[in-house]
Formats: C-alpha cells, sequence, structure tokens
C-alpha cells in the first residue's frame, strides 16, 4: 500500500477507482465542475469515483469518468417541458431532480408589467409539452429542484438561446464529456465554432443543440464522438483540428 | 495426518476461486451496468438514477433509497424456475442492498431513489456475493459516489475442510457456508451469513479464505473500472509515471 501512494506521488496523471486513497489533501470546491469527489475517512482522503486523478499546482484534482449531473446556480441549460404546474411548467434538464419554470419569468421576459394571474393566464398558449426550452439556473430550492430563469443578469449565453428552442439538432452527451467538448478557457469549442456554419448551443446538462445543414451536423456529430471516446487522451484538440481540416497555431495544441 | 492436499468436486485447491471474469459498462441503456462471470455463474447489472423517488412519502428526507431486485431468470437453474419473486430472492435483494447502502453516499441525494437491478442469467451457487461484486462495479460505473467499493467471497466446509468459493453442488452436499462481503480499503464488512456449523477455529480459518478470496476479485473490480477509461486514453494504469505531461 505504502509503495503504491509513493508511486501515485511520483506521477502527474493517475486512474482512480472508488476508495481508492489519495496521498495528500485533495483541492475542493474549485474543481474544474465545481464538485468534491473526495471524502475524508479513518484511513485519509478517499476517492468517491471512478476517474483519473491530475496534480496541478494547486492541488488534486479528478477528471469522473461519470458523474451524476446536479444542477448548480448560473448553469446554462436546454430542457424539455415535461408538465404544467399551476404556475409554470415542470422542466426536464437531464438531472435527478426536475426544473421549474415560473409563468412569470415568461412575462418579465416579454416586458408585461402585470403579476401572474391564473384565471387568465393559458400555459398552454406559450410553452407545450415536448417544448425544448433554453434556460438559466438561478436558484435551486430546498428540495434540491433548479429554478430557472429566463432573464439571468450576469451571463455570457446569447438571448436568442434562451427560451423556446426551434429547429435544432439535438446531441445528448455525458455532463462530464462538456468540459472536454469546451476545451482549456473554450479552445475546443472556439474552433469547432469557426470551422462548422451553424449555430451551436452547448447546456451544461450535457445537451448540444445545432442549426444548420445537415452535412454540417453529421461533422460536429462524428467530432463529437471522437471527443467522448477519447476524453482522456492528451493532444485531442490536434485530432479534432484534423478532422475539421484546420491547422493549430503553436502552442494551442493541449496535451491534457 | 495426510499430507495430501484436498481437491474439491470441480479439481480446484481448497483456497482456489473459480475462474472469474467482470466487464463494466457492457449494457448501452443503463446508467451504470456490469456483468460477473464467476466459474458457471453469469450476472448482470443494470443501475437507474438517482432519481426522484416515487411515491413522494416514502421517499426520506436526508438521504436516498435503494431499490434492489435481485432476480434468478427461469432458465438460470437446472429446473425452470418461476419468474415470480421468490422468499429467497426477495431476502437476497434485501441483504444486498443492505451490503451496498454502507458503501454508497446516499446523503449526497436526499428524496431520490438508486435503482439497482440484478439479474442472474445462470446460477452456480454463491450468487449472493457475485452480484454484489458485480454490483458496486455497475454503481462505480454509473457515476454515483462509493465510499468503497464493496467485493463478495463465500467460504464453506465440505468434507471437513474449509474451502473458499463455494460451488452450488458444495453448497448443497457440505456441512457450513459462510459469504461474505467487505470494503477492502475502510477494512469493513458489510455482509455475513453463516449457514451450518463451524466451530470458533474453523469459522476463523472460514472467514480469512473468504477475506483472500475477496481481495483478489477486488482486484478484478478495478482492473474492470480502469479499463473503461483505459480505452478512452493512452494513459497506463500501472507504470514508472512521469512520462504524462499535463
Amino acid at each position: 500500500m505504502e509503495n503504491q501512494e509513493e508511486r501515485d506521488t511520483n506521477k502527474k496523471m493517475w486512474i482512480v477507482t472508488p476508495g481508492e486513497k489519495v496521498p495528500k489533501r485533495p483541492r475542493y470546491g474549485d474543481t474544474n465542475s465545481g464538485e468534491a469527489y473526495f471524502i475524508k475517512t479513518p484511513i485519509g482522503y478517499v476517492a468517491t469515483h471512478l476517474g483519473v486523478i491530475k496534480k496541478t499546482g494547486r492541488g488534486l484534482d479528478l477528471i469522473p469518468y461519470k458523474n451524476v449531473y446536479t444542477p448548480r446556480k448560473g448553469d446554462y441549460v436546454v430542457g424539455v417541458v415535461t408538465a404544467y404546474a399551476p404556475n409554470g411548467w415542470i422542466v426536464d434538464i437531464g438531472a435527478s431532480t426536475k426544473a421549474f419554470l415560473a409563468a412569470q419569468e415568461l412575462i418579465r421576459r416579454q416586458g408585461g408589467e402585470r403579476r401572474f394571474d391564473p384565471k387568465t393566464y393559458d400555459l398552454t398558449q406559450q410553452f407545450s409539452i415536448g417544448d425544448l426550452i433554453g434556460a438559466v439556473i438561478y436558484d435551486i430550492n430546498a428540495q434540491s429542484h433548479a429554478i430557472l430563469s429566463l432573464n439571468p443578469e450576469k451571463t455570457t449565453v446569447s438571448p436568442r438561446h434562451i427560451g423556446k428552442l426551434r429547429g435544432y439538432f439535438v446531441i445528448k452527451v455525458h455532463t462530464t464529456k462538456i468540459p472536454r467538448i469546451i476545451g482549456k478557457k473554450g479552445s475546443m469549442i472556439k474552433m469547432i465554432k469557426e470551422n462548422i456554419d451553424g449555430d451551436i448551443v452547448i447546456g451544461q446538462n450535457g445537451v448540444i443543440l445545432f442549426k444548420g445543414e445537415y452535412e454540417k451536423y453529421l461533422l460536429l456529430k462524428r467530432i463529437i464522438n471522437t471527443i467522448i471516446s477519447r476524453t482522456f487522451a492528451p493532444g485531442l484538440t490536434g485530432k479534432i483540428a484534423s478532422m475539421l481540416g484546420t491547422t493549430l497555431e503553436d502552442g494551442e495544441n493541449d496535451t491534457s | 495426518m495426510s499430507k495430501e492436499e484436498f481437491i474439491r468436486v470441480d479439481g480446484r485447491k481448497p483456497d482456489e476461486l473459480r475462474k472469474y471474469s467482470i466487464n463494466a459498462g457492457i449494457l448501452k441503456n443503463a446508467d451504470g451496468s456490469a456483468e460477473i462471470r464467476l466459474g458457471k455463474n453469469w450476472i448482470v447489472v443494470g443501475v437507474y438514477g438517482p432519481k426522484e423517488h416515487f411515491p413522494k412519502f416514502e421517499a426520506l428526507q436526508d438521504r436516498a433509497i435503494i431499490n434492489c431486485r435481485y432476480h434468478m431468470a427461469p432458465y438460470s437453474t437446472t429446473e425452470r424456475k418461476s419468474p415470480k419473486p421468490s422468499r429467497r430472492e426477495i431476502e437476497l435483494s434485501k441483504v444486498i442492498r443492505t451490503a451496498l447502502e454502507q458503501a454508497v453516499i446516499l446523503e449526497k441525494f436526499p428524496e431520490m431513489s438508486i435503482d439497482i437491478f440484478i439479474e442472474v442469467l445462470q446460477a452456480e451457487g454463491s450468487t449472493r456475493v457475485a452480484s454484489i461484486t458485480a454490483a458496486s462495479v455497475a454503481l462505480a460505473e454509473a457515476g454515483i459516489p462509493l465510499r468503497d467499493m464493496v467485493v463478495g467471497c463465500s467460504a464453506g466446509k465440505v468434507s471437513g475442510k474449509i474451502v473458499v468459493d463455494v460451488g452450488e453442488e458444495e453448497d448443497k452436499e457440505g456441512e457450513a457456508d459462510l459469504p461474505i462481503a467487505i470494503m477492502p480499503n475502510l477494512k469493513r464488512v458489510v455482509l455475513l451469513q453463516m449457514d451450518g456449523k463451524l466451530t470458533h477455529e474453523e469459522f476463523k480459518e472460514a472467514f480469512e479464505k473468504a477475506l483472500a478470496g475477496a481481495l483478489e476479485l477486488y482486484e478484478e473490480q478495478k482492473r474492470a473500472l480502469k479499463g473503461l477509461i483505459e480505452k478512452m486514453s493512452e494513459i497506463p494504469s500501472e507504470g514508472d509515471g512521469n512520462e504524462q505531461g499535463v
């Protein structure tokens, strides 16, 4: 056991399974995903997920193989309306709990001043069951339900990607793959967007939408499948660049 | 006392496991899945969740609920087994659930539930411990947080000798059997049952043998899980390190 630990401390990356001890106190909270993948036990800190541990300047990070998507404040998500509530819509965002979108949010977005009145407001006229909606999570309530907003105050999401989304191709991936698709400081997605004409939308809940030519959609799907199947491989940006028929500038290729 | 080693009905030595293999991620549609082959045992496990628990009044405010179903296929035994859940299957579902509950960090998912479906396609003794071993791999594959893996193995007494990994025939003919499940890193026992009679010394020997068998299977569990990531990368799971740039 000691030898294993010693060997691990000398490595920069290694694979862990749940229950395996990590050599030192891991970094908490501020990981890429904002999740803690370690717990303290009587034997020390152990990993709780299957994944790859990366030693960075700031401590240990675990990139999980899979993870249960937990909605967080500020996440841009794409969901499907699944039911009507008395004062809004129930939206499936692929998390373990359903999300809620209040009708008041839509009234505010449409510039209305009045308050929501269930007697006069027809919810079915706005969103029907099965509609695709883009929204930002602005709160998580005590029952762990995500409360959605159509009027986010601080967001980088384009306004046209908020509200009802029509005419998009949908690609569903696991949420742990989203950081890899976006890449370091957005390098991967920037390159994809530059080389594929069309509108690409990425939801933090693992939904990728594309509007454009069907051939471009097939190329995008092929690229995403490559990223998924080689998530932990180094030099992935270079491979994607060759698929897109472009070249990388010096230092652009990530080796992680 | 004869120095000749005791050879079991299937030709194994007393402390030899049957041939085993574990594969993770075998089902496309389940959130997590695994299969185990232990001798002629062939068990497939699928995991779904966590998801909102239904009916709502049964949900727990502070943690998730595990729903576990251990089921033997009608063709899993030599004589057709009725597909209806038997008393034994209901009991085994319960003991497997309580063993796995110790490892899953349920507090992370209040008011939710995790479904574990265990299908025994072919049975040849010690299916409960094999099911626990496979279910734990399926849970890890589903990305559900675990304190530790759970791995099980059985030991028993056959013709007065303590043997590990009891097969079907030995289970029927033997004097006692002792299935155990452990969390190998945390060094905790999460399942311990005994059928038959063992003296204090025999119990100790049987427990030691089952423990050694479980630790051997734990290595196979790790191999199965690490294999999933190795498929996606060029990162070696074993090696001298340092060669990987970040």
